[in-house]
This record gives structure tokens, C-alpha cells and sequence, in this order.
């Protein structure tokens, strides 16, 4: 099984801009001066071979994660980042199938530069669990939020409604929903294929995260391989936004380390936050991961893998890795 | 974590032990018709996690509307709370602390309570020149100065 994460920021997209190009020119150069490199050659050379590190920006989409396992292929949710999917994957497929967390706008603002959406022959087949799901995606081809309406769309294009817990199985592979803490809902899924696992864990602010509490969705975090966890703000700001429905990575680290889950992936990044904060709250988190896995996991616990999440960052669930976080 | 509470009117004095984490919800939402002045004894909290800290400033932010808020006796762990998370302690007052120290002779270990009105209260450290019990030279704190009591500064 594998990850790509196409977007990786949560709220709102955050494009590019001066200040942020002068603040990532401004760090490559001094980390190159520092590393001795005087031409572009050596600057490519270094960038080739990820020896400043991956990444060097974190990117600004919203979510879109794609999972694959042999020739299965799905998307959960539609952020910005689907427009660079689609283009990635014109020609080379027809069946697009896509799971949804909830409704929310940053969920659902991709489709509209989705390509394959506006082609004959090609198939979208959304799985969702809440009802409404069908009107939202209306809604945003109504011909007044977008110039072309859903009636002149030439895919063609299936809601399928899930219940929580309800399992979708396709070949090897499975899916299943589970409830999160959002404000209108949301439900993550536990992927299953290959003898891997990976639990999709965002939007929520998982406020229920006590065994006790978490109930009957305990053992969606039960012997599972990767927590994809959002991390939308640091603690501090977190107990100042009770019901804003995110959390924030330590949070995740409580949950990975008590669960004895193996790798922790950090998503829904705040589009405030910069790039070097990104960097500083991984740092942070690693750090307090360690600490904990040797105060509260079991004896012989490994250590829990933690990163962070960017644009186009890929997951090979075999290795566990992430090349260069 | 446990919890014991001692009431009365006007003054409620609550004692913390143990570890503070998504478990301690329960326990915390029980407490309620807290008295006009509550003290909280924290000397016997051994760890908090972040699920933990969440709980602890819902409680907290809950019990103190109206009310006096004083934690007393916090341990190093609650110091390092109070250092990290600067909303930790809301709006108590803080009245004492448990700080660790070490003799740089003989390694020889030893915790002293330190309290606000003679030690670090109003924005000033006075630290008091301790010595150690075993050995009678110098005791050395763990943790510097500044960075102890960042929360109080």
C-alpha cells in the first residue's frame, strides 16, 4: 500500500507569494553559503541528493491523499491538491473512485479543476457518508458557483452512501468509515491491503481519545501501522480553540504511543503556519515523542516514526519511510 | 489520577496525584460547587501529557470563573507544564514550588519547596543559599534560575 499526499494544508489554500519566496530563497541560500557551495551546479547536486532535506517547502494545497495498493487507486477528498492529481493521472486512467471525510469547502474545492471530470469516458464514483453529500457537490456546479453547471459535466459520476463502520472491499483491499470530532461531522477510514494499515485522522479534534471514550472506535487505532493525524495547531493554541474540530500533534503522539502505533503522519498543516514553523513543530513533536515512548509505551516499545506531511510527499507502506523527513 | 477535596464554605482544598491524562476527565468533570477560594496541592503529580493538559485547562478555566485559584506546592513536572504551555496555569495564582537540587560534592539529591512571597514572587528571583544535609557544601539546582522560573517572570 501506498500514500501520496497531494495536499497537505488544512482550511484554505495558501498560494505562494513574494514574502514567501524571499523567505525560502533567503534559508537555501544561507544553508548553502554554510555548506560551502559556491556554483549551481553544486546547488542542483545537493537538492538532487535531498542533502538539504525534504521538504524545502511544505506547499500550500488542501487535502487530498491518495491511496493505492496494485492496480486499486483511490482518493480521500478533493482539496486543491486533486487538480495536480488529475493532471498526473490524465491519460493513464478512466475510474476515479474517492472516499470523503466530510463537506467541508477545503475538501471539495479541487473537483472543479478536476480534468478528467469535464471528459466522456471517464467515471467518478464518490463514496460518502453523509447524506447531503450529493447536494454539496451540486452545489458547487450550479452554474452560478462555477460556470458549467453539473448537468453538462461529461463524466459520469456515482454517489454511493456509506454507513460508519460499514466496510467497502475492493479485491484485497478495505476501507472503512469511523467517526471523527468536527463540527457537521466528519469520519475518517482505516485502509487495510497487503497486511498494512493506515487510519485517515482528519478533521477532527479528537476530543473523545480516552479508550473509555473513543468507544466503538477504539479499534480503528488498535494494531494499526500509520495515524495520518491532524495537526492543525500547536497545544498552546489548541486550548485557546475548543470546537474549532483539529488537534494537534502531540495529541497524536498520546494516542500513537498508548495504542502501540508505528508511525505517526502529521496533515492539515494551519495555513498561518510558515514553513520553518512546520519544521520547528516536527522537531518538537519527535522530541516529545521520544520522551514518551520511553515514559508511558510498553516494555521493548519502538521508537514511533513521526513526520510531517507535504505536497507530494509519497509513503511506501512497506518501508514505513518517508524519504527525507 | 486521584483526587481528594476537603470543603467548607469558604475554602476548598483540593490534592492532585499521579498522572494527568485523557483518563483524568471524569474525575475533574466531577468536581463542582468549588468554594470562593480553592487551593490545589500538586506535589504529588508525577507526569501530564498533552491529552492531560487539555483536560487540566478545561477544568481549569471552568472552576476559576468567580473564584481564587491557588496551586501550591506544584512539582518540577508541573514547573515544566507551567514553562511549556504558558496557559497551563490559566489564571491561579501560583503559591509554591518543588525544586530539585544537587550537591556538586558529594551528589548528594535533595527537593526544596520554594514559595512565592520570599523566593520568586512580583518578577524577582531571591534564591535562598542551600546546603546540603550530607555534606554541608553548596547545593546546586537542577535547572538554572531563569529557566525554572520562566513562568513567573
Amino acid at each position: 500500500m501506498r500514500l501520496k499526499f497531494w495536499g497537505a494544508r488544512g482550511s484554505s489554500p495558501v498560494p505562494q507569494s513574494h514574502a514567501r519566496a524571499v523567505e525560502l530563497v533567503r534559508g537555501l541560500v544561507t544553508r548553502a553559503r554554510e555548506a560551502g557551495l559556491t556554483t549551481l551546479a553544486e546547488l542542483d547536486e545537493w537538492v538532487a541528493a535531498d542533502r538539504f532535506g525534504k521538504p524545502l517547502a511544505y506547499g500550500g494545497h488542501t487535502p487530498c491523499t491518495e491511496i493505492s495498493h496494485g492496480d486499486f487507486s483511490a482518493f480521500v477528498d478533493m482539496g486543491t491538491g486533486l487538480r495536480e492529481a488529475g493532471a498526473a493521472h490524465m491519460g493513464k486512467r478512466k475510474d476515479y473512485t474517492f472516499f470523503m471525510t466530510h463537506l467541508h469547502w477545503d475538501h471539495l474545492i479541487g473537483l472543479n479543476f478536476f480534468v478528467p471530470i469535464f471528459i466522456p469516458g471517464h467515471t467518478l464514483t464518490i463514496y460518502h457518508v453523509h447524506k447531503t453529500a450529493p447536494d454539496s457537490f451540486r452545489t458547487l456546479f450550479n452554474g452560478v458557483n462555477f460556470p458549467i453547471k453539473w448537468e453538462a459535466l461529461a463524466s459520469k459520476i456515482e454517489f454511493r452512501e456509506l454507513k460508519p463502520y460499514e466496510t467497502f472491499i475492493c479485491g484485497d483491499v478495505t476501507a472503512t468509515p469511523f467517526a471523527l470530532d468536527h463540527p457537521g461531522g466528519s469520519f475518517g477510514y482505516r485502509f487495510e491491503a497487503g497486511g498494512r494499515s493506515a487510519a485517515i485522522g482528519y478533521d477532527s479534534e479528537f476530543k473523545r481519545i480516552s479508550r473509555e471514550a473513543l468507544g466503538r472506535d477504539l479499534p480503528f487505532y488498535q494494531n494499526l501501522d500509520l495515524l495520518v493525524f491532524d495537526a492543525q495547531y500547536d497545544l498552546e493554541e489548541l486550548l485557546s480553540k475548543f470546537d474549532w474540530g483539529h488537534a494537534s500533534p502531540t495529541l497524536g503522539v498520546d494516542l500513537a504511543v498508548r495504542e502501540g502505533i508505528k508511525a505517526l503522519a502529521l496533515i492539515h498543516h494551519d495555513p498561518w503556519a510558515s514553513d520553518q514553523r512546520l519544521r520547528d513543530s516536527l522537531a518538537a513533536t519527535r522530541r516529545y515523542a521520544e520522551k514518551q515512548v520511553k515514559r508511558r509505551g510498553v516494555a521493548g516499545q519502538p521508537p514511533l516514526h513521526v513526520f510531517s506531511c507535504y505536497d507530494g510527499l509519497e509513503v511506501e507502506m512497506d518501508a514505513l519511510t518517508a524519504a527525507g523527513v | 489520577m486521584s483526587l481528594s477535596i476537603t470543603k467548607s464554605p469558604t475554602l476548598d482544598r483540593l490534592v492532585l496525584a499521579g498522572v494527568i491524562d485523557e483518563n483524568a476527565q471524569p474525575t475533574l468533570e466531577a468536581v463542582k460547587d468549588v468554594a470562593p477560594v480553592c487551593t490545589i496541592n500538586m506535589r504529588a503529580v508525577e507526569e501530564v501529557n498533552s491529552c492531560g493538559i487539555r483536560e487540566w485547562v478545561t477544568f481549569l478555566k471552568r472552576i476559576e470563573v468567580g473564584r481564587k485559584i491557588v496551586l501550591e506546592e506544584c512539582s518540577p513536572e508541573i514547573v515544566d507544564q507551567m514553562n511549556l504551555v504558558r496557559s497551563f496555569r490559566s489564571k491561579a495564582e501560583i503559591a509554591s514550588v518543588w525544586r530539585e537540587y544537587a550537591c556538586a560534592s558529594c551528589g548528594e539529591q535533595e527537593s526544596h519547596l520554594l514559595d512565592a512571597k520570599t523566593h520568586f514572587g512580583g518578577g524577582d528571583l531571591r534564591m535562598p543559599a542551600l546546603a546540603c544535609r550530607k555534606c554541608a557544601q553548596a547545593l546546586e539546582p537542577a535547572v538554572e534560575d531563569d529557566e525554572y522560573f520562566r513562568f513567573s517572570l
